[in-house]
């Protein structure tokens, strides 16, 4: 078997430099279409076929590396991310090619597709800024955002939510009150559809009563039109209409008879599917969130990352039910009248501040793990963010694919005790641990793999992060799930592949990763630069753990791209300096 | 090694009226937001290179000088000697093959000399 996976780097450059997968006058079908035969067979039979296409693109000529390149951004597209500057890349995919099977016009005409998230843009003090600062300026207006905004992770574009006026992501539309008909009042629904695993691949749309549902983000609490019952959640809550676009639960779509759904674009629509009264939000919240929920004795056994954890949640359900009431798309009533901004407090307010709290009191101390990553890059862990810190969350990801020992315990956490630690022996090397992170693991590895590791004991904590990095294009599910816990499924047997190797990871592919970038960067397609880019800002983002070695390569290729603008006036400039710099000593 | 260069794209792909390689044309879908500093090639129509090199202004903005800030926001000492090096090498030995001498429009060569000047001073000035 490993005689046959040396072939394929060679086969698939020697195919790729030879045939010409953009289609034109003369080209032999029957050519492209055996070429794809094998190409799919590859991919659905070796998982980590993407290293062979890595290694075409850092090792290989242009044309190979332009097609290798192509079929990553098909295949693995939120591995790869989108472009947003220069042209899109072709789709690789023989149906796509010849227009048979599914319907392709809704992707051939959106390259440029966004999958945004809600996200925190944390301001820190000036001493503390190890974050980008240009990653908080908005796309839109070029200020920056701080607090609330949208990300999209797969081109790292960041905008204010009012800065939001996606056609594909707004929606208003007026409905009448229910008790008075003449009355007319406006609702505003901003989200984002979740894009397809595959580039040639149409996203799943659930039919029902000529409605057509298609899994989104939303930006502001909405209530199900169905159950009339909010969607909470931070991340796909929902199923939202094409083309009347209310939303709803997917259990309410699922099983709903006909009778219970408003057919399509019926006019059933009034306040009745905006309003809820307040009692009735918060007990929907408690029990949406009945797990997240402790004691205070509790709450003092939790460690700093599951604080971080649930604080980023609940932080971001606040933010939007905020934006629920500021955009209409959910009215909240009680005794005093209908309430569009301020409402009473309930528990969501105070699980925040408490969090919010016990986060910043300075008394959790983070996992050794953990611990070593704020060190290395000089974070107070009372102004971090952990599930809003591109570089950490990279570095979760490498820890969960990594092997660990489990015969190691982890130190005690707790500040209250007066722990004495022995100087630590260094463990015997064990011939059944990997010492290269692994391709594929099991979701029930990457649960335990936080636990010992991280120190998130907690499975809502663990379930939270793992969707959190999921939908954030870290790992796929090998079936391709758009969803990574399915409801009554069997979670644990779920295995889970990652996609293009991590700057961080214990592997020898991250050289392949490097290489493959300094690649893209010296090609002369602006498409190829792009998609280096985006691999060197997604994959290869500037972390303390990175060694110098590797933070200089890359640097040095972004300044050879830059500096190849460059005139030979400027090489005298820099002659002229360097005698500057040396009689100035 | 190709010649991956500004002079190639004036001369193989202007001089013959080809398509910019990753230019984005007007026949393509419409980006959102829009980039300010990027414009879309028109296509079958004459093309002088300013379409690449805007679109080349625009993915240094959105990536290459995010991810240089960063490494300079974590590790100064790191991204000065890095710069430094490289562009002493630079002076010493000649550029990179893949990169060039060539006549630029005057209103890029200031704009471009201006943006490298201030990667080399800005930093200098700090310590």
């Amino acid at each position: 078997m490993y005689y046959l996976a040396s072939l394929i780097t060679p086969l698939l450059s020697a195919v790729l430099e030879t045939i010409d997968l953009v289609p034109r006058p003369d080209t032999r079908l029957e050519a492209l279409h055996r070429f794809y035969q094998l190409l799919n067979t590859i991919v659905n039979a070796k998982v980590d076929s993407y290293l062979n296409l890595l290694e075409v693109i850092a090792y290989h000529t242009g044309q190979a590396r332009y097609a290798a390149v192509s079929i990553l951004a098909t295949f693995w597209p939120k591995a790869v991310g989108h472009v947003v500057v220069s042209k899109p890349l072709p789709i690789t995919s023989y149906s796509h090619l010849t227009g048979v099977g599914t319907k392709f016009e809704w992707l051939s005409d959106r390259p440029y597709t966004h999958q945004f998230v809600p996200w925190y843009f944390h301001n820190r003090s000036a001493s503390q800024q190890c974050e980008d600062i240009s990653l908080q300026n908005c796309r839109c207006c070029s200020n920056t955002i701080s607090g609330f905004g949208l990300l999209c992770p797969f081109c790292m574009s960041a905008i204010h939510l009012d800065c939001y006026d996606y056609q594909e992501g707004s929606h208003m539309f007026q409905y009448a009150m229910a008790n008075d008909s003449s009355r007319q009042k406006i609702t505003m629904h901003r989200f984002s559809y979740v894009s397809p695993s595959r580039r040639d691949s149409k996203p799943e749309i659930i039919s029902n009563q000529r409605h057509s549902f298609r899994l989104v983000n939303l930006f502001g609490l909405s209530l199900c039109f169905i159950c009339r019952s909010p969607l909470w959640g931070c991340i796909a809550q929902g199923y939202k209409c094409s083309s009347c676009h209310h939303v709803a639960h997917l259990e309410c779509i699922t099983n709903s008879t006909a009778t219970d759904i408003p057919s399509c674009n019926s006019n059933y629509f009034d306040s009745c599917h905006v309003s809820i009264d307040w009692s009735v939000l918060r007990s929907s919240f408690v029990n949406h969130y009945r797990g997240s929920f402790f004691s205070e004795e509790e709450l003092q056994k939790r460690t700093y990352e599951e604080i971080s954890v649930f604080y980023a949640v609940f932080w971001t359900q606040l933010q939007l039910l905020i934006n629920g009431l500021a955009l209409g798309s959910i009215v909240v009533s009680s005794r005093f009248g209908y309430h569009t901004s301020d409402i009473n407090e309930f528990e969501l307010h105070y699980v925040v501040r408490i969090y919010e709290a016990r986060l910043t009191c300075g008394q959790l101390i983070p996992s050794p793990i953990l611990n070593e990553y704020l060190q290395e890059n000089h974070v107070i862990t009372t102004q971090h963010l952990m599930m809003f810190d591109w570089s950490n969350l990279l570095y979760i990801s490498t820890v969960i694919k990594s092997p660990y020992n489990v015969d190691k315990p982890s130190p005690a956490i707790s500040s209250d005790l007066l722990n004495v630690y022995r100087p630590e022996v260094p463990p015997k090397p064990s011939p059944d641990i990997a010492s290269q992170s692994f391709e594929v693991v099991p979701l029930s590895y990457m649960r335990d793999s936080l636990g010992y590791q991280l120190c998130i004991y907690t499975d809502v904590a663990a379930r939270f992060l793992l969707s959190h990095l999921h939908h954030l294009g870290f790992f796929n599910r090998l079936d391709s799930g758009a969803i990574l816990f399915q409801r009554g499924g069997q979670d644990e047997h779920i295995h889970c592949n990652f996609p293009i190797p991590l700057g961080l990871d214990l592997s020898t592919d991250v050289e392949t990763l490097v290489s493959a970038v300094e690649a893209c960067l010296s090609d002369l397609d602006l498409s190829i630069n792009e998609v280096g880019f985006l691999l060197l800002v997604r994959k290869l983002y500037p972390d303390g753990m990175m060694s110098e070695y590797a933070l200089q390569r890359l640097a040095r290729g972004i300044l050879s791209w830059i500096i190849s603008e460059v005139s030979s006036l400027e090489l005298a400039c820099f002659s002229s300096l360097d005698q500057f710099f040396c009689h100035a000593g | 090694m190709q010649d991956d260069n500004l002079a190639v794209i004036l001369r193989d792909f202007v001089a013959k009226q080809q398509v910019l390689p990753g230019v984005r044309s007007a026949t393509d879908a419409l980006p959102w937001p829009s980039v300010h500093d990027s414009r879309p090639a028109l296509s079958g129509s004459m093309n002088n290179g300013g379409d690449y090199v805007a679109s080349r202004r625009a993915l240094l903005q959105h990536y290459g000088l995010r991810w240089l800030l960063t490494l300079h926001n974590r590790n100064k000492q790191l991204y000065a000697e890095t710069l430094y090096d490289f562009c002493n090498e630079a002076a010493q030995n000649g550029l990179p093959p893949e990169t060039m001498s060539s006549r630029m429009q005057n209103e890029d060569f200031r704009n471009v000399r201006s943006r490298s000047t201030h990667l080399i001073f800005s930093d200098f000035q700090l310590h």
